[in-house]
């Protein structure tokens, strides 16, 4: 069982289909490697089924579940939606722990999230003339944020950027 | 097997009946089943079970479940789910005879908030038998469906 360390920076980093979220490691109740999901019919969209865990059914919810279907053998992070609801995330393989993770900014997301401005890219700009002809290393551009209330925030990881997903904000899903 | 008059009249019922159809894994209150039929060689199944009878209706698991088309397959058996008043009869058809699992070796977990929808009132939550999970239907919203 994972223990979160008061105070300490760590986050939960998954990967679902090739595309990476992070949890903050409080909300994190559990992660269990190859449970056996139950699937279910009807379901609103995104979730596929349930997991058993301390008797009851824990929902599981697929990050990006336009990535395609899930293989047997995914790991299921059990997360804490409210006071008693638990959410189970679908990864395809045992997310890591990281800290060290700087949140960008809103304004800096609101950028990313914007057209590309007018002006034109010159090769000349991609290189430091200062220390010769060498390329300058680019930020990692921004990834886009899916849609929905619990994707609201990117965490950078050593100028990696991963999304940062909200189990508190699936309460507030209509349930279509 | 030969039906029999389902019974309500206990709330817990003896055993659960585990099937699968439209690719899903399904639990039925034995005391709402009152039988599997299975087509013959050379008769559809929902033709079959719409001479039964005028209180019998055929429900079609993968229009139901997957919202595909009635027909889109042919299941070979189909479980008779009786309501409470015994006044509506549906005849799901399933994709297996399904198979007995005690009431004593199972364990009814209640059906999650965040997954409750107007669409999926008929799922009243998932059976644990062993280490199986399967999706226990309420019958009553079942028949309603007929």
């Amino acid at each position: 069982m994972l223990v979160a360390v008061p105070g300490a920076d760590q986050w939960i980093v998954a990967d679902r289909g090739g595309r990476g979220f992070a949890l903050p490691l409080p909300v994190v109740v559990r992660v269990t490697p190859s449970p056996r999901i139950c699937e279910a019919p009807l379901l609103p969209t995104g979730y596929v089924g349930v997991i058993e865990f301390e008797g009851q059914a824990v929902p599981v919810w697929d990050p990006y579940p336009e990535t395609g279907d899930f293989m047997w053998g995914a790991t299921v992070i059990i997360a804490q939606v409210g006071d008693s609801e638990l959410l189970g995330l679908l990864s395809d393989a045992p997310p890591r722990i990281q800290t060290g993770g700087v949140l960008v900014s809103d304004e800096e997301l609101a950028a990313a999230a914007a057209p590309a401005a007018a002006s034109p890219t010159k090769a000349d700009e991609d290189v430091d003339w200062s220390v010769g002809p060498v390329v300058k290393a680019k930020p990692i551009a921004l990834p886009v944020l899916p849609i929905g209330p619990m994707w609201d925030k990117v965490v950078r990881f050593a100028g990696h950027p991963v999304p940062v997903l909200d189990p508190a904000c699936f309460t507030l899903l209509p349930n279509s | 097997m030969p039906e029999v008059p389902a019974g309500h009249g206990s709330s817990t019922p003896p055993f659960f009946l585990i099937l699968r159809a439209a690719g899903y894994t399904f639990a039925l209150p034995g005391n709402a089943v009152s039988g599997v039929v299975e087509a013959s060689q050379d008769a559809l199944l929902e033709l079959g079970v719409g001479e039964g009878g005028g209180d019998l209706t055929y429900l079609d698991a993968h229009q139901v479940f997957r919202g595909g088309r009635a027909g889109g397959r042919f299941a070979r058996y189909a479980a008779v789910v009786v309501s409470a008043s015994g006044t509506k009869r549906v005849a799901l058809g399933v994709d297996t005879p399904g198979r007995v699992a005690p009431a004593s070796d199972a364990k009814v977990l209640g059906f999650p908030m965040l997954l409750r929808n107007g669409a999926n009132k008929m799922l009243a939550g998932f059976l644990k038998s062993g280490t199986d999970l399967a999706v226990l239907l309420d019958p009553e919203r079942l028949a309603e469906k007929g």
